[in-house]
């Protein structure tokens, strides 16, 4: 019988059909839709009469596991830490699978990272980049969990979002409006008053020619590439000039930014880097506290890394983003980088257990968001907190007592806007602009031509989408 | 039936003929032994190679959302995409001038250095073939980083040498003129060593009495050289000339890091391209017929060069 079997070999032709076989099974896998992203359920989980989504003592979930990534700066990554223990330590049902976020994880990487379920839950995000993932069903809605509406009316409105659909889909965590600062030093070694720092594009351009020359420049927008860039060389100038942060129509179907005075702001920058008054590439250390540039556009992150890095004696001021000379604005309005969190959705468990893991996550996202929460990352970072009573509430205002030039920075941080949110297609409108930004600084386009080869592009865009 | 009326031997005769034989069933036993050593490379082959070319053709025909792994097949609607994509010509011709630039320069510079290391009377030739080949093995992100200090405009070291040459700053990698070439350059210093450590091979392996016999005929050294070494070398040289464009082609990681494929995309290469399409603006199709589109070039020119410049006979 043994005989029998074996006079039948495995012969090279079966072999050939059976990795045939295996591959085209394997080609058809691949290929098969996936199944649908995990919905919340009203009502489901280990007890079928409990809704883990909705339950507002989250102490009675079943022991749970949430990833959360720590972000950004060496500070943040060790309060991060911090805070891990003291929620797990409140919540012991609750373990925070901590990990420092690997590189580019902004939008780009992230997608191999949820598609392998490994992503944070509590995603820190801009709202240009919701857009993109709530409209691909991988936020979840934060309007109707316990506690929202506690979290929600602490925060300042300016500085947050209701999507068309009603729904509020992240909660803004730390603001960084943009400024122009000034190494003190210079300012004054060049004669020029460090109490009137300039407010419109004719003075701006005085102290571009006064600090510059002699192997240091006036300023260092950048000249790089990457496709968020427009937002802190170009965005702020462009609020300055027009008043507003709009840059499409609020029905979503057009470019509005074509406008005079936003090709006034071109004309500055263009100018800028015409004249040699910037800097086009990065030097070792900080060409700012070095002397080497004058000027800083930056968020408010400029004033903890000043308290740390800078030389002692540095003198730090901080000044309105210019307008145009013939403004009609009214004050000095800017753009304000603004980082959300926002829910991922738990894409492998399906049901009462991905319910008990968004849960849990929503819980450690409202413990982030918590007043001394936000404080301990103001202090550790500079960020502000974009609450409504930063400049009352003595947790917020004894930290940023301490940060040089806050007093004058906080005042203009009040007149700033976030990113335009007409549309879904933010990022993709962000990357048109840096190009044309591109184009204007690399003497490709005038600045009209820019605008308007944006605006053309822009439009195709949306039509698109 | 065969061309000469003589019965084709199908396979299970040919099974049949060879239990025939004397050790038949030890040959069978040994056809087993083959297909479970060949399996894994098929394995391989099937899952590595054939599944993800077959993702990548059919993706370059599909609308591919990478989270829900839907696939809509929509034609080629891509490929038509691709032909009015001013960005995908940027990066095409960003990557055949780097070609022109630094496969040549390498090739010749390897062979140059080849010579100059196979010379017997050269002392410390040992210790200059591992001093040659030491940027071969750097880690290209390494490389990067540090040739960008050095290209730097005001503080690199290269504009410092120049400028004792009273040559002002160049602005290397800020500049669209000098971006790609700067790439280039750097490259070059990177590929020297492995193609002298081919050329140098390829030459230690010409025969003594070729070179004997040349010499008795009063050849001097640049006709050795071009008459007698480079015609034998020639299967080095098709190898390099094929092996550079297939990697020229797909220079990705310096400019990725050196620019970012700029200023204004004039470092912007095919293989850059296709990863800003496809993992930054989440346009997997469009990527994928990015990438089918950049192998046939380089199959086709890869044939081209091979035809034009393999030789048979001697």
């Amino acid at each position: 019988m043994t005989q029998t079997r074996w006079s039948s070999p495995f012969t090279r032709r079966h072999f050939l059909i059976s990795a045939g076989a295996l591959s085209v099974g394997g080609l058809l896998a691949a290929c098969a839709p996936a199944a649908a992203p995990a919905q919340p359920q009203a009502a489901s989980g280990g007890s079928a009469d409990v809704n883990w989504l909705l339950t507002q003592d989250v102490a009675e979930l079943p022991p749970t596991i949430i990833r959360y990534w720590y972000f950004e700066t060496p500070e943040r990554i060790e309060l991060g830490k911090q805070q891990e223990a003291a929620f797990e330590q409140m919540y012991p049902n609750i373990q925070v699978e901590g990990s420092t976020a690997p590189e580019a994880t902004d939008n780009e990487m992230l997608v191999a990272f949820i598609k392998a379920g490994t992503n944070s839950h509590v995603h820190q995000s801009v709202n240009m980049e919701d857009t993109w993932y709530f409209s691909r069903d991988l936020l979840l809605p934060l309007e109707d969990l316990p506690g929202f509406s506690e979290v929600w009316e602490r925060m300042n409105p300016k500085l947050n979002y209701t999507w068309k659909d009603g729904h509020v889909y992240s909660i803004s965590w730390y603001s960084g409006p943009m400024m122009i600062f000034y190494n003190g030093q210079r300012v004054r070694a060049a004669g020029l008053n460090p109490e009137q720092l300039p407010e419109t594009h004719s003075q701006f351009l005085e102290w571009a020619e006064a600090l510059s020359g002699d192997g240091n420049w006036f300023i260092n927008l950048s000249p790089a590439e990457e496709w968020w860039r427009w937002q802190f060389t170009a965005y702020p100038f462009y609020i300055a000039a027009t008043g507003s942060n709009q840059l499409v129509s609020e029905d979503g179907k057009n470019a509005v930014f074509n406008t005079e005075q936003a090709a006034q702001s071109y004309d500055l920058i263009h100018t800028l880097f015409a004249n040699g008054y910037n800097l086009t590439e990065v030097l070792e250390g900080n060409p700012f506290f070095s002397g080497q540039v004058a000027a800083n556009l930056a968020g408010s992150s400029m004033l903890a890394n000043t308290k740390r890095n800078a030389p002692p004696d540095f003198e730090l001021l901080v000044g309105p983003v210019p307008k145009p000379d013939d403004s009609t604005v009214e004050g000095f309005p800017t753009y304000n980088f603004v980082r959300n969190f926002a829910l991922m959705r738990e894409q492998d468990k399906q049901g009462g257990e991905a319910d008990q893991v968004n849960r849990a996550a929503w819980e450690f996202m409202k413990y982030l968001l918590s007043p001394e929460q936000l404080a301990a990352d103001f202090a550790a970072t500079g960020n502000l907190p974009p609450t409504n009573d930063l400049l009352t509430n003595p947790l917020y205002t004894e930290i940023l007592n301490g940060f040089p030039a806050a007093d004058k920075y906080a005042t203009f941080a009040d007149n700033s806007y976030v990113y335009d949110m007409n549309t879904t297609v933010g990022s993709e409108i962000m990357g048109i602009l840096t190009k044309s930004y591109l184009d204007l600084i690399f003497d490709q386009q005038d600045s009209v031509a820019a605008l308007t080869a944006a605006e053309t592009a822009v439009n195709e865009l949306l039509a698109k989408s | 039936m065969g061309a000469t009326g003589t019965p084709i031997l199908q396979p299970h005769s040919l099974r049949a003929g060879l239990s025939s034989v004397p050790g038949g069933g030890r040959r069978r036993k040994w056809d087993k032994i083959a297909l479970l050593l060949v399996a894994p490379w098929v394995l391989h082959l099937a899952v590595f190679v054939l599944y993800p070319l077959f993702i990548a053709l059919y993706g370059s025909v599909a609308e591919w959302d990478i989270l829900s792994d839907e696939m809509t097949f929509v034609g080629f609607v891509h490929y038509r995409d691709l032909l009015s994509d001013p960005d995908f010509f940027k990066a095409l011709r960003n990557s055949l001038v780097y070609l022109l630039i630094q496969v040549p320069a390498s090739i010749v510079g390897g062979f140059l250095v080849a010579l100059l290391l196979n010379l017997p009377e050269l002392k410390g030739r040992f210790f200059f073939r591992g001093v040659y080949f030491l940027p071969v093995i750097l880690p290209a992100v390494v490389m990067s980083i540090v040739w960008q200090w050095m290209y730097a405009t005001n503080t690199g070291v290269i504009n410092y040498f120049l400028s004792f040459f009273g040559v002002d700053p160049v602005p290397w990698l800020t500049s669209e003129r000098y971006s790609m070439p700067a790439i280039g350059l750097m490259k070059i210093w990177n590929d020297v060593g492995f193609y002298a450590v081919l050329f140098l091979a390829g030459l230690q392996g010409i025969s003594s009495e070729v070179l004997d016999a040349a010499k008795v005929d009063g050849v001097n050294e640049w006709q050795m050289a071009w008459y007698i070494k480079i015609p034998l070398l020639n299967p080095v040289v098709v190898f390099s000339i094929v092996m550079g464009t297939l990697w020229g082609l797909n220079i990705f990681t310096e400019p990725l890091l050196m620019t970012d494929g700029g200023p204004r995309g004039s470092s912007l290469t095919t293989l850059l391209h296709l990863y800003q399409q496809g993992f930054i603006w989440s346009r997997l199709g469009y990527a994928n017929a990015i990438g089918v589109t950049s192998t046939l070039i380089i199959l086709v020119l890869t044939q081209i060069e091979r035809r034009l410049l393999e030789r048979t006979s001697y």
